[in-house]
């Protein structure tokens, strides 16, 4: 891959930082970890406290790019057909007509995923792994990029579906937010002096760009050796006697693409250990499922992916 | 560009904390001045001191480590002095638990293998916990000294260091104790303060325990004993007397303490310790000291005739008195038997713990061993009538008596004591004869006016008769088992028949024998007294062990230990496979750059381990360190390119250049002197 090429991708993304930094002050890992999901193709999982931007950093997201942005709140009794659309009968020629659901957009935030039912947290799967939507045998595309920003609250589980597997399994990464420093926190309150500075925000990027950039991930070059300590780190989750459950293909697949986006952000056209092993946590954590032994005695996901990391020589 | 911040992993740094150093050392001089000034120990330490100067380390390859350590053990076991050549003994009963010599061994090598791990490379370090055990096995073994004053000394010092040390070591959120190379937390002052108490009221404890134990060690050692011995001391507060006296009392102090352990069927018995012959103003003789023994040949103690066996295990010293019933018909004792002319048998050249066995008949008229026909001299003896008797005593024994046979004469003098007395522990004799009162005014009084009053009317009606002593073995234990405590302590009467032979008799009512007198013992004292049993039994057990039993015994844990680590071998194959192959060759110019860049780190002190990149390695390199780290950033830069990007020669150059930079820069032990702050510490 030509470096001048890589070169003007890392303008933009870098055009594309600033204005979401000017929105969610102090968070610039967050950003790249949601902008590396983006550009890798997949979907993020917000998962924090209410109150830390997760919403705002997606809607912000959605505003940069200058596409079809749609918010589905997830309640109880929300139903499949309310988030991929249903046919409606029209009387005058007595035919059937497809409304599309909220699915239909270039950026999706599902908000509270976990309060909704697993019924309609399934319909969610094939629209995230497909970018296609099935209603009455019809087979039907989602516009390109297709980008699901989805949040959930972990420290309440007060009439909560927690996600299955499955469905964790197809987000490519996991980011807390956490709360910001002091500095920011100031910073979040002046620049909300008289409104909030995501009114202000202009698309930089356009959704062509968007798929162009994802076009242009696939070819950043991975070294054997790399994509060898991808399949160590994974088959050593595998073969971790405190899980239940490994990191699936599925998994290592989104590590190799994630690392690949991850160099190309930062304008490199080839990707090092030190890619994997910065996003081992993020794309990975959610993907494994402790044992019931160690998840009460104290074990932690992200801690068993920080112990293959320690354990593995890294390719030099 | 900016990067993401790297995983969470604790920074590189070499060197273990000095608080640990100083403490293993503590412990090593302690080892060194207890076991004869063994000239490894301050080799090691040296060695232990020495991985703070040096940078270099052994690889953590696992079978390299166990090459190392195999000849380091060949080395130890061939220098270390050993004087004593008896084996690991396990003395319960003498003074010695374990050789010292082979304590102090295991001491040197758990020495040896803390400083095999210091220089060990491993990227977490030594363990906490592990690295404290070995110091803790190292001072353990200097313990087992009979030289005290090393450890007293050093023993407290080592408790505040090993305190000390315990603040260095980090600790991950989940709270688990990481590793031994992580950089302490910086205290607050409050915190500082309250650990300074810690350290204080830690080292006094430690001072005050060394004191306990020293002053108290020979009661903490008794008290040890009583639970690891069969046989605890000789017991004054027996209810024997070796020559009876008849006063107000009897077996004052009846004590729960037992005596003896009886297995086989159960039956009451009279266990007799001693017969006595002549009786002098109230008192029963001759004592045990003035008699005279004679060594039993064996034919003697095996009148081969069928009875139930009774296994006798004594508990306390009876004055290496034999007790048996005197229906007693085979006696297998451990070591020979000496017997007197009252067919009393005391043990001579017995063992430390005596068991002996013996077959007792049903048959109460049954002569055995403990029955001997009296010669005329004793005949005289056994029918003699103390001068101080009133007349009144032999004329009313021989009313009593009436005509009959020897054996009636007897019975009616019985029925006469048991109907015309009644039982009492406290009776007072008053001045002049005792039995005088007791047989003419008849009074309530305890075993021995009844066994003595007896033996001198069936005297005065003419049927020889003697007082015994012993024990009346009544409390069933379990199945099988009869337990004599001290309270049984009883006295009876033995008469000889003509033509029958010796008899026991006893006179005392029914109300008064022990197994009517005293409640039975709580269950309590039943779980105490069989944890007593436990070592006992154990050992016995384990003296019946042949050589083929004991080895498959101890070997079958052995086995199952290996079979489940096959098992989780075989079960996780992949996780022995992870990290352990290389990855894909590169070319032999990145081969020896990398080489060359991972000397460079080594030389300043701080290699890279394996398990991180060189990335994050520079990012947590300590300030002090001196190496260039602009240039280092520099060299990674080019190498990243020219390893995994398109394979560029202009990379591969630059790569070369910076190294050669960083090759000639000034040898850091020159730098290292004019920054005297440590490494990795705060």
């Amino acid at each position: 891959m030509d470096t001048s090429t890589t070169h003007m991708f890392a303008t933009t993304i870098a055009r594309l930082e600033s204005n979401l930094s000017s929105v969610i002050r102090g968070k610039p890992d967050s950003i790249r970890l949601l902008l590396t999901s983006l550009l890798a193709g997949g979907h993020a999982l917000l998962e924090d406290v209410p109150g830390t931007g997760k919403t705002t950093l997606a809607k912000s997201l959605a505003r940069s790019i200058s596409g079809v942005f749609r918010r589905v709140q997830f309640t109880p009794d929300l139903l499949p057909a309310d988030i991929t659309g249903s046919s409606f009968y029209k009387p005058q020629d007595g035919s059937f007509e497809f409304r599309e659901g909220p699915v239909f957009a270039n950026v999706l935030l599902a908000d509270e995923i976990n309060r909704t039912s697993p019924r309609t947290q399934s319909a969610l799967l094939e629209v995230m792994s497909e970018a296609q939507v099935s209603v009455d045998g019809k087979r039907r595309e989602l516009p390109k990029p297709f980008f699901v920003v989805a949040t959930q609250n972990p420290s309440e589980y007060h009439g909560t579906y927690p996600l299955p597997e499955a469905q964790l399994d197809r987000f490519a990464v996991r980011i807390s937010m956490g709360y910001p420093d002091a500095q920011s926190e100031i910073e979040v309150l002046l620049s909300h002096q008289d409104h909030h500075p995501y009114e202000d925000l202009d698309a930089v990027v356009d959704c062509e760009q968007v798929i162009a950039m994802q076009q242009q991930v696939r070819q950043v070059k991975v070294e054997p050796a790399v994509a060898d300590y991808v399949v160590r780190l994974v088959q050593h989750t595998r073969a971790d006697l405190r899980l239940r459950l490994g990191v699936s293909p599925r998994g290592s697949l989104a590590l190799y693409r994630t690392s690949q986006a991850s160099a190309l952000l930062q304008g490199r056209p080839y990707v090092t250990p030190d890619d994997v092993r910065a996003l081992a946590i993020p794309v990975l954590a959610h993907r494994i499922v402790l044992d019931t032994k160690s998840k009460y005695g104290g074990e932690r996901n992200e801690q068993v992916i920080r112990e293959a990391l320690e354990k593995i020589a890294v390719p030099r | 560009v900016t990067t993401f911040n790297s995983p969470q992993l604790p920074p590189v740094t070499q060197r273990l904390p000095w608080p640990f150093v100083a403490s293993a050392l503590v412990a090593f001089a302690a080892l060194y001045a207890s076991g004869k000034f063994f000239v490894l120990m301050p080799v090691l330490a040296v060695l232990l001191v020495a991985t703070a100067a040096l940078p270099w380390r052994l690889p953590s390859s696992k079978i390299l480590g166990w090459v190392v350590r195999v000849a380091v053990w060949i080395v130890v076991l061939s220098i270390s002095p050993r004087r004593h050549t008896t084996g690991m003994s396990l003395n319960f009963g003498g003074s010695i638990l374990y050789e010292p010599d082979y304590v102090h061994l295991f001491g040197y090598l758990a020495a040896a293998e803390l400083v095999l791990r210091a220089w060990t490379f491993a990227p977490r370090g030594p363990s906490r916990g592990d690295a404290l055990l070995l110091t803790a096995l190292v001072l353990t073994a200097a313990s087992n000294t009979t030289d005290r004053m090393p450890i007293q000394v050093l023993a407290p010092a080592y408790a505040l260091l090993t305190i000390l040390c315990l603040r260095a070591f980090d600790r991950s959120p989940g709270g688990r104790a990481t590793d031994l190379l992580a950089p302490p937390h910086r205290s607050r002052p409050p915190l500082l303060a309250l650990r300074a108490v810690a350290a204080v009221l830690a080292v006094g404890l430690a001072f005050s325990a060394v004191f306990v134990v020293t002053q108290y060690e020979y009661s903490i050692t008794n008290w040890a004993m009583q639970f690891a011995r069969s046989r605890p001391a000789r017991q004054t507060e027996v209810g024997l007397s070796t020559s009876p006296q008849l006063t107000s009392v009897f077996n004052p102090q009846p004590s729960m303490n037992r005596v003896m352990l009886v297995e086989g069927p159960y039956a009451d018995r009279h266990l007799r310790a001693l017969a006595f012959d002549t009786y002098l103003n109230g008192q029963w003789l001759p004592a045990l000291a003035h008699r005279q023994f004679e060594l039993m040949p064996p034919p003697d103690l095996h009148r081969g005739t069928a009875g139930a066996r009774l296994q006798f295990t004594p508990l306390v010293d009876t004055f290496e008195l034999i007790l048996l019933p005197l229906e007693s018909a085979e006696v297998e004792f451990p070591g020979s038997i000496a017997r007197d002319a009252q067919g009393c048998l005391l043990a001579r050249a017995a063992p430390e713990d005596p068991h002996y066995a013996a077959t007792v008949l049903p048959n109460s008229t049954f002569q055995g061993p403990l029955c001997l026909a009296p010669d005329d001299a004793l005949r005289q003896r056994l029918l003699a009538i103390p001068p101080t008797l009133a007349p009144a005593v032999v004329s009313l024994a021989r009313d009593v008596a009436g005509p009959g046979d020897p054996a009636s004469r007897v019975q009616n003098l019985v029925r006469h004591l048991r109907t015309q007395h009644a039982y009492s522990l406290q009776y007072d004799p008053g001045d002049g004869e005792p039995l005088n009162d007791f047989i003419l005014n008849a009074r309530a009084a305890h075993c021995q006016y009844f066994a003595s009053a007896l033996a001198i009317m069936a005297r005065a009606a003419g049927v020889p008769a003697r007082y015994v002593n012993g024990y009346y073995a009544h409390e069933l234990f379990g199945k099988n088992q009869t337990v004599v405590r001290d309270r049984d302590a009883h006295a009876w009467t033995e008469c000889y028949l003509d033509g029958t032979g010796w008899v026991t008799v006893d006179a005392t009512p029914d109300s008064g024998r022990p197994d009517q007198l005293f409640e039975q013992p709580s269950r309590w004292r039943h779980l105490l007294e069989y944890l007593q049993d436990l070592p006992r039994r154990i050992r016995a057990w384990a003296s019946q062990l042949t050589l083929q039993s004991a080895t498959v015994l101890t070997s079958l844990p052995v086995a199952v230990l290996l079979v489940v680590w096959l098992i989780r071998l075989l079960r996780t194959p992949r996780k022995l496979n992870a990290g352990a192959r290389s990855y894909a060759e590169r070319s032999a110019e990145l081969s020896a750059a990398a080489r060359r860049f991972d000397r460079v780190l080594a030389q300043v002190g701080h290699p890279c381990t394996p398990h991180r990149t060189w990335r994050e390695h520079l990012v947590r390199l300590p300030d002090a360190v001196p190496v260039d780290r602009e240039k280092c950033r520099t060299f990674v830069d080019a190498y990243e390119e020219a390893r995994f990007g398109d394979c560029d020669e202009r990379a591969l150059a630059a790569a070369q250049d910076v190294l050669r930079e960083l090759e000639v820069a000034p040898s850091p032990h020159q730098q290292a002197k004019e920054e005297p702050v440590p490494a990795g510490r705060p």
